[in-house]
């Protein structure tokens, strides 16, 4: 079990140097002038020059590059500049949000998907076809466009949704509930798509083993066979494909949170790149590769839980 | 970071100072007020002080405030946009300004001009804490000015000429200017918020970007705050006048789009919404909502590069002149102010000081005119034009349609619309575009001059300047009420004649509120709700 | 009921290769989603010509107007056409994934091939690297770029590109992989071909469906990126609308005006939908022959058409034997493949006594398989029983209600497969999956069940059953996985075992063992046994009597000693003959000439005419009956007299 969590963050390490320094490559590249865009025009030579100073901004590219690497070991990645706050505190306040989002997504996929994949693997007629279609447009439409339709069905229209805005789980949980179900469904419909074609496929590869025969032909009941031996063995390949759902939600987030106003990292992140905040930008590419790796490192021992041939290699 | 902002959510009017007909009307009809609040209060049974004219000292639970945007940094001296909302609550001022107008004590008990308007002498409340539990004192003030005068703060802009700041008493001290300053009771009011005073422990410390430190009723609970999402005010245990905190908390809740502010306050989720664009009248009030309407807010076009530097056709005056022919007000007012807009040729709405009734004759929609001016300037196939723009206020609607109405005359328009305010800010002060489109609320003509087209100005990042126009605000300070406002309007007629501007609509700016709330305050003498105000309706 | 699928094929062989155009051709989904892009892309083309307006003319006195004559989609905040809108707003989406997917190809193409023709070092590192690549969320690399270059949607679209650009890699690698081993990459690559002109000619050809593929998914998801950053204002364009920018507009009015929303988020999805479209298709049409299980038709044989199909033979059903334990008469099976309905187990019928092991031998592909699987009602959604029945205590197995069926499976009839370790499943333990099973024949509490089922691996020879139970079935030898899959079959104490050659996958000694535990169990319990092999040893060993079959047939019936004595049908004399053990040193082993015809191909007559000795114009005129020439002996053949003289003394 060790082994295996090691070897997995020895892959995933590379990834955390390598997204942070290549957000930080091309920042370098900035053809403004940082120091500059904070003080606007109105400040003078020598505010100007101490500013650059302070901000490292004469310092070698490497130079500046190694320290920011090390700050960021030791949990400092910068200012943000236009927040003149640190990153880490402005990012840490939006972190649950964003993971109420894509978690709520995620688990709403997974439940909805795999229903669909399993319905859909049993019956191949009119009722696969269906859910066919569904994925298929499921996985079409944009999802800040889906987000719109819902809100102007049930926020405007309905009145049953608030439309934008968050409520921390601490203040009130109903609420809470309330202001994230149209984020979460909009989010998870993608993924409802993805993970229902991959349960049904899974599921179908599965029945045609020989175990599947044997258990049948020992008498063992259709719906053990399929709740808990197909199932089983199929959520292999269906659990990469919901780390892969996961780290797309967390994508999603940017529009998402968008569209209904909440205060999230991706929210966060758009303002970020329109006001060219690039420390916080970089912040959260820094972020969202933790969650990455951490989700990555989930699926992994969730297989060697799964499948037994896993574990002993 | 950047100077004063607030114009660009609505600005008071000018108190007629010394205009004494005036005055002892706004007096009377404030004794009315007053008798009338006592009468509901007495009625209501609900004690509590005279000084709590608004809601009968009943304290609310939460407040919830839907605001368009969150400033970058809470310290009020460096004045980011819409910041009034967040100060009021944190920081009471030295002077504040009642609805009907007139000022009263805030942290100073007394203040007075000395001879020539070219002193200001202020005596301080006793026994003040800020919410860190330091004393207010006269160092404490002096500390904050010199805080404000550093580059890119308030003073700059309203303190210009202050000499010095002499302490003469633990609790007195008194400003020495070169030449007379004008309204400062209005600088170190709420809304200028120059007298918005903070802590000097907290000035050291460098730490009221993100957190507050005033003497105000409430102070910031940085753990329930999110920068930029949701900002929780809670009671400030040091604050002096408890009756007049009306709520055990209050949250601040950034709702950039007004869609969604109206439907926040129909569902109950916020009570009052800040700055709201008029076009959500009709369903608030459907709804039972009720709102206020104080505020205008002219949309234009800022020409920054008036001397041609990036854009040398805009350096013709002919050239600003032929875009200002160019453009069908009318038919653009309806379309940005929703049937409520007024088209304007000058700066200035109908009703403002500086507001002269002939100017709106000025430039009549004539394209063909236009193109004539433009040919005469050398410019027959026009130019291309690049406009900083926001998503806001209709300012990018406002772009758009010109882009249409210019490209007529050969006038192509790159508009380059910001997401949000702060880089909207970022790009027009860089002096990378020029021209931007801008909302502005409405000035003493003086402080349009620091804001708007002063050399120092804010919305003047290429520093453009005029003699005349310098001469004229230098008669401006120096005159008295009466001069005042013909002077302004010479200044605005030379604004238009230069055509520094293309002013086009004047488009009134609501602020909604729920009937569950009362307090939400604002007259044609102080056209800004005041946050602190606001309470639980009887 | 769930559908269970063997490992041969229901009709190998008859489909007629198509061209991939005509498969594509054939399928109407994604044929309307590439006629609809090719339109759209000539639409936005020529918008300059074919929009109603400009689409920046405004008319402020008609803003937010919904569909009308004179603006088919409505106006817009400034009165604009929004159908001319969409027009030109298409020109720089399409545009914008053009030019992400020029990177992806231009990238992910060659490297893909180079990674998967080369192999080795380079193919690695390749896939190191993609693999390193295709973690990055995409959307935060993007973000960077825009915040270092504003508003720059190629910049944009470039690097989505290079992100994009390793799945590409991934997808070409593998199928050049597939194809890098095909006999005619390597004859051109004896030829002295270069590599670039082999991988050129040969493998490029092969790898384009699975480009088209990636490429259609990667459009689907360029333009679904590229709106997203538009709607955000991210890559703003001053004069041009964009379908994003739109999107975004219409959600600043949507209490004013619902509809602005409809026409560009509409059209945004449903050109992501073609794009998907289009791949599905293709990659359907594409990938014929190696499609997974999954993506193969599930084709089912309609019952009631199936039950009046004549059968090849006609029923020659003599009534059941009562005496028998199963009594199978005039079993067909049919198959529903491509080209049709194909006759696969024709008119079988056979008898199996209580306590006696009979072995039901044939070739591979003579249907003793699918026989077998027919009685146990477990054949594959393609199969289905069109003839005869098969009589158990008194009702016909094959029409019994599914419940009434289930009650037997395990209890009666148990089956044991060819595969040991994989007819348990992986996931469970050896002890939790017969505990299971026990549980459902016995119901009695865990323990009683986990102590049986320890008994049942003692019986089956297991040396340690208790390490066996906590075992998992991969970390079991054949031989043992093997003997734990027939604890699972006897757990329900059942009366016949239904063997598909249990011992062709093990050891020859594991073989011996096996052999000796069914001979043993057989005659400790009573137990009936029908074995199916194709291994003439394994018979002789342990059965009873015999069942030979040909071509979905019985050929000939029989003890095991009589027929190895005297065969009555020349099928059977060859395959004796042939039998290594039979075989004269220092001289050659008549094997059969020839090979079977495939179902389908059966000829009228004697189906093994066309390899048979003794076969003359009688053989071939018609349909051979199965006749009994002495008690218990029977043989489908009007030439056994030519057979018997030619005794072969076996052992």
């Amino acid at each position: 079990m060790l082994s295996l969590i090691g070897r997995r963050l020895a892959l995933s390490l590379p990834l955390l140097v390598i997204v942070p320094t290549v957000t930080f490559l091309l920042a370098a590249l900035i053809p403004g002038d940082v120091a500059r865009t904070i003080l606007g025009t109105d400040a003078t030579q020598a505010q100007y020059l101490q500013l650059r100073q302070s901000l490292g901004l004469n310092e070698p590219l490497l130079t500046r590059y190694f320290t920011w690497l090390g700050n960021a070991l030791h949990g400092n990645l910068g200012t943000s500049l236009f927040w003149q706050q640190p990153v880490t505190s402005l990012l840490d306040s939006r972190v649950p949000v964003t993971l109420s989002l894509v978690i709520g997504a995620t688990a709403v996929a997974t439940a909805v998907g795999v229903v669909f994949g399993v319905v859909a693997a049993l019956r191949a007629g009119v009722v696969g076809k269906i859910v066919d279609a569904i994925a298929m447009v499921g996985l079409a439409i944009p999802n800040f466009f889906l987000g719109l339709l819902l809100v102007t069905w049930f926020a405007v229209t309905l009145r049953a949704f608030p439309a934008t805005g968050y409520v921390p789980f601490s203040q009130s949980p109903g609420d809470w509930l309330r202001s994230i179900v149209l984020p979460v469904i909009t989010l998870a419909v993608p993924g409802i798509a993805v993970i229902a074609k991959q349960t049904r496929d899974a599921m179908l590869e599965v029945l045609d083993r020989p175990f599947i025969r044997t258990l049948r032909a020992a008498g063992v009941p259709g719906r053990s066979i399929i709740g808990k031996h197909a199932l089983r063995n199929a959520a292999i390949p269906v659990v990469t494909v919901i780390g892969l759902i996961f780290i797309g939600s967390l994508s999603g987030t940017v529009l998402v949170e968008t569209v209904f106003a909440l205060p999230g990292l991706g929210g966060l992140v758009v303002q970020a790149t329109s006001q060219h905040d690039l420390p916080l930008i970089q912040g959260v590419a820094v972020y969202f590769t933790v969650a990455v790796i951490c989700v990555n490192l989930l699926v992994d021992l969730t297989y060697s839980w799964l499948d037994p041939r896993v574990r002993v290699s | 970071m950047t100077q004063d902002r607030t114009r660009l959510l609505g600005i008071p009017q000018i108190p007629r100072a010394g205009a004494g007909g005036l005055r002892t009307l706004r007096y009377g009809s404030a004794m009315l007020a007053l008798i009338a609040a006592s009468v509901a209060t007495a009625c209501s049974g609900s004690g509590g002080s005279s000084a709590d004219l608004a809601t009968g000292g009943r304290v609310g639970g939460t407040l919830t405030v839907a605001a368009p945007s969150a400033p970058s940094s809470l310290d009020p001296a460096v004045g980011q946009p819409a910041n009034e909302t967040y100060s009021d609550l944190a920081y009471t001022p030295l002077i504040v300004q009642a609805s009907d107008g007139n000022y009263q004590p805030g942290l100073a008990e007394s203040w007075s001009y000395g001879p020539d308007n070219e002193s200001f002498t202020i005596k301080l409340r006793p026994g003040v804490k800020f919410s860190d539990g330091t004393a207010l004192n006269a160092e404490a003030v002096k500390a904050w000015i010199a805080h404000e005068m550093k580059p890119g703060n308030g003073g700059a802009s309203y303190l210009a000429t202050l000499k010095s700041v002499d302490v003469t008493g633990p609790l007195t001290l008194t400003l020495k200017f070169s030449s007379p300053a004008p309204d400062l009771e209005m600088v170190f009011g709420q809304i200028l918020a120059l007298g918005m005073i903070g802590s000097t422990r907290a000035v050291q410390a460098g730490s009221l970007a993100k957190e507050t430190d005033g003497a105000g009723p409430y102070m910031l609970d940085a753990g329930a705050t999110v920068s930029g999402a949701t900002y929780t005010y809670v009671p400030n245990p040091y604050y002096w006048d408890k009756p007049a905190v009306h709520w055990s908390k209050v949250v601040v809740q950034v709702i950039a789009s007004p869609t969604a502010a109206l439907q926040a306050l129909q569902s109950g989720q916020v009570q009052v919404a800040m700055d709201q664009p008029v076009t959500s009248v009709p369903a608030a009030t459907k709804s039972g909502l009720k709102y206020v309407d104080p505020l205008t807010l002219l949309l234009g076009l800022g020409i920054l590069d008036r001397s041609g530097k990036i854009d040398k056709p805009l350096g013709n005056v002919q050239v600003r002149q032929a875009l200002n022919y160019a453009i069908n007000r009318s038919a653009l007012a309806k379309v940005l102010g929703s049937g409520y807009g007024v088209p304007i040729t000058q700066m200035a709405a109908p009703g403002w000081d500086s507001y002269d009734a002939a100017l709106a004759k000025a430039y009549p929609y004539d394209p063909a005119k236009a193109k004539q001016l433009l040919a005469a300037a050398g410019y027959p196939h026009g130019f291309t034009l690049p406009v900083v723009s926001v998503a806001a206020v209709g300012q990018d609607l406002l772009a758009n349609a010109l882009q249409g109405q210019l490209s007529a005359v050969g006038i192509t328009v790159k508009p380059d619309i910001t997401t949000n305010v702060g880089a909207y800010f970022q790009a027009m002060s860089s002096g990378t575009y020029p021209a931007a489109t801008l909302s502005f609320g409405e000035l003493p003509a003086a402080f349009d001059y620091e804001d708007l087209y002063g050399p120092a100005a804010a919305f003047n990042p290429f520093k453009s300047g005029s003699t005349q126009l310098a001469a004229l605000d230098g008669k401006l300070s120096s005159a008295s009420a009466g001069a005042e406002p013909t002077i302004a309007e010479q200044m605005q007629a030379l604004l238009v004649d230069q055509a520094w501007f293309v002013p086009v609509a004047a488009t009134p700016l609501v602020v909604l509120y729920q009937s569950n709330v009362t307090g939400v305050n604002a007259t044609p003498q102080r056209n800004v709700v005041y946050m602190t105000e606001i309470g639980p309706a009887g | 009921m769930i559908a269970v699928q063997p490992q041969l094929q229901a009709s190998p062989g008859t489909a007629q290769p198509q061209s991939f155009a005509r498969r594509f051709m054939a399928r109407p989904a994604g044929v309307g989603a590439a006629v609809f892009l090719l339109l759209l892309v000539l639409a936005c083309v020529a918008a300059a010509l074919i929009a109603p307006d400009n689409p920046g003319t405004q008319d402020l006195t008609d803003v937010l107007s919904g569909p009308s004559a004179h603006h088919l989609l409505g106006t817009d905040t400034l009165g604009r056409d929004v159908l001319s809108r969409l027009l030109y707003g298409g020109q720089r989406s399409l545009l914008s994934v053009a030019e992400g997917l020029a990177v992806v190809l231009a990238l992910g193409v060659p490297l893909g091939l180079a990674a998967g023709y080369r192999g080795g070092g380079p193919d690695r590192a390749l896939s190191r690297g993609a693999e390193m690549v295709m973690a990055i969320p995409p959307i935060i690399i993007i973000l960077v770029v825009l915040a270092v270059i504003p508003g720059s949607e190629n910049a944009a679209m470039l690097v989505f590109g290079l992100l994009g650009a390793p799945s590409m890699l991934r997808v070409v690698r593998g199928a050049t992989l597939k194809v890098r081993e095909e006999p005619y990459v390597t004859a051109g690559r004896l030829c002295g071909l270069s590599p670039l002109q082999v991988v050129r000619r040969h493998v490029l050809p092969r790898v384009a469906g699975p480009i088209i593929v990636q490429a259609s998914i990667f459009a689907a998801y360029a333009l679904l990126f590229e709106t997203g950053l538009a709607y955000l204002g991210l890559t703003a364009s001053s004069n041009s609308p964009t379908w994003g920018g739109m999107v975004a507009e219409a959600s600043t009015v949507i209490e004013q005006q619902e509809w602005l929303l409809i026409p560009s988020g509409a059209l945004i999805a449903i050109t992501i939908l073609a794009f998907g479209l289009l791949g599905d298709a293709v990659r359907d049409a594409a990938a014929m022959q190696d499609a997974s299980p999954a993506h193969r038709r599930r084709a089912t044989v309609p019952r009631d058409a199936a039950r009046h199909a004549a059968p090849a033979c006609p029923p020659a059903a003599p009534t059941a034997d009562e005496a028998a334990l199963l009594s199978v008469r005039g079993l067909s099976v049919t198959g529903q493949g491509r080209a049709g309905q194909t006759l696969v187990v024709d008119s079988v019928g056979f008898d199996v006594f209580p306590g006696e092991t009979v072995g039901l031998v044939g070739e591979s592909g003579c249907g003793k398989t699918v026989t077998a699987l027919a009685v146990l009602r477990l054949l594959p959604g393609s199969l289905a029983v069109t003839g005869g029945q098969a009589q158990w205590a008194g009702h016909d197995l094959l029409a019994m209600p599914d419940r009434a069926f289930d009650a037997l499976r395990g209890s009666a009839l148990a089956y044991v497969s060819q595969e040991p370790q994989s007819s348990l499943d992986p996931s469970f333990t050896v002890g939790s999956q017969l505990a299971e099973v026990i549980r459902r024949h016995d119901r009695v509490p865990r323990s009683a069940a986990r102590a049986r089922a320890a008994d049942l691996l003692r019986q089956v020879e297991l040396p340690d059953p208790r390490r066996t139970a906590r075992a998992y079935p991969h970390e079991l030898s054949g031989g043992m996985a093997q003997r734990a899959a027939l604890a699972l079959a006897l757990a329900g104490r059942p009366e016949l075992l239904i063997a598909d050659e249990p011992t062709t996958a093990l050891d020859v000694t594991v073989q011996a063992e096996m052999l000796a535990l069914l001979r043993r169990l057989a005659r400790e319990t009573g137990l009936a046994v029908l074995l199916i092999t194709h291994d003439w040893g394994v018979v002789a060993d342990i059965c009873d009597r015999t069942i030979v079959m040909y071509a979905g047939q019985v050929v000939e019936r029989g003890g095991v000693q009589d027929l190895f004595d005297r065969p009555l049908h020349p099928y059977t004399l060859g395959l004796l003959r042939s039998h290594p053990s039979l075989a004269c040193a220092g001289q050659p082993i008549t094997a059969l000439p020839g090979r079977v015809v495939p179902p389908g191909a059966w000829p009228t007559g004697c189906r093994f005419a066309p390899r048979c000795g003794f076969a003359d114009d009688a053989c071939r005129a018609g349909p051979i009956l199965l006749t009994e020439h002495r008690a218990g002996r029977q043989a489908r053949c009007v030439h056994t007299e030519q057979v018997l003289p030619d005794e072969v003394s076996t052992r």
